[in-house]
């Protein structure tokens, strides 16, 4: 099976601090959404497999009963999907910080186009800064709800759906963003298509 | 007479970064710390001029080690060089004794700058 096997101990360590420097500047940005200050967890990068998946759903489980989805595509010289999961959030502070209207708060759609712009920004601002520093160019495809304010056994589709997408059973980046004042968990992981691992194995490589 | 350095940072990769990016007329012994436990535990029986600290670290992090340290009196120049790179994250550094916050990734010029901003090169 593709994976860390075929990465060095090293070239995975040096995979982590790229992507921690890519999340940090996410982790920012929610900390400016949220006007809270954010904890961000260790990268965690790892083949996809069942345990790791399951272990996932447990975590998230623990601390959200509904959970939002976003899926996220990006193709160019590394491909693959961004999947950004958030637990129930309260639209009443966040329409006010992301200039939407008060009414919105109520506004289903709006809702939804609230989370989308979150996780559009946490995923551009992380996976544009793992490929700058890796000197690959990507492109973002807009983001797509899976799962909106859906009860947490939406995470167990979601990771069913992943278990099978053979294309991607390669590398997992994940990281978990907790911002203690709201008590709200949000965790990104980003799952890349086999075919681009010569790519980032390339890449990596010049900057090792 | 040299000076001596610990780089603390789970991150082998990011502490070889480090190292590379050292002023190399910088006379300056090196230790490296993989962890804020450890970076605790050398603290303990040795004194360090001056001390890299990055803050994201899985046990221990950077800003509790920056509060243990302070608590300790420990007498050195601490400079956080960090992913982390909220306004509040740096604000708490500096409050517990850190002198700069160095965002990363690093390059020689700007750990150049920063050390000489503290007239420690």
């Amino acid at each position: 099976m593709p994976g860390n096997k075929n990465f060095t101990p090293y070239q995975i360590d040096a995979l982590k601090e790229l992507t921690n420097i890519g999340m940090g500047k996410a982790g920012a940005m929610l900390s400016e959404i949220f006007e809270h200050r954010v904890t961000l967890s260790v990268p965690d990068i790892s083949v996809v497999d069942n345990d790791k998946l399951t272990h996932l759903s447990e975590k998230f489980s623990e601390h959200n009963q509904v959970v939002n989805i976003i899926h996220q595509s990006f193709i160019g010289d590394i491909e693959g999907r961004s999947t950004f999961i958030i637990g129930e959030h309260h639209f009443d502070g966040l329409v006010e910080i992301l200039g939407y209207d008060k009414s919105d708060a109520l506004d289903e759609k709006r809702q939804c186009e609230m989370l989308l712009d979150i996780s559009n920004a946490v995923n551009s601002t992380c996976l544009s800064g793992l490929a700058e520093q890796l000197g690959l160019d990507i492109e973002l495809a807009h983001p797509l709800l899976a799962s909106f304010q859906k009860p947490n056994s939406a995470l167990e589709d979601f990771i069913f759906i992943q278990k099978n997408q053979e294309v991607y059973d390669t590398l997992l980046f994940e990281v978990m963003f907790f911002i203690q004042d709201l008590d709200l968990y949000c965790d990104n992981v980003i799952s890349l298509k086999t075919g681009c691992l010569k790519n980032l194995k390339d890449a990596l490589e010049k900057v090792i | 007479m040299s000076i001596s350095l610990l780089i603390v940072d789970d991150s082998e990769f990011s502490r070889n970064m480090i190292k590379r990016a050292l002023p190399s007329n910088w006379d300056v012994v090196i230790d490296e710390a993989a962890s804020g436990r450890e970076a605790l535990d050398y603290c303990n029986s040795l004194q360090f001029d001056v001390i890299f600290l990055d803050l994201t670290m899985p046990d221990i992090d950077g800003l509790e080690v920056l509060m243990t340290l302070g608590e300790r009196d420990y007498q050195s120049k601490i400079f956080v060089i960090s992913a982390d790179v909220q306004v509040s994250s740096t604000e708490i550094a500096l409050q517990r004794g850190a002198l700069e916050f160095l965002q990363k990734p690093v390059d020689a010029d700007k750990i150049s700058a920063m050390l000489q901003r503290h007239e420690v090169l």
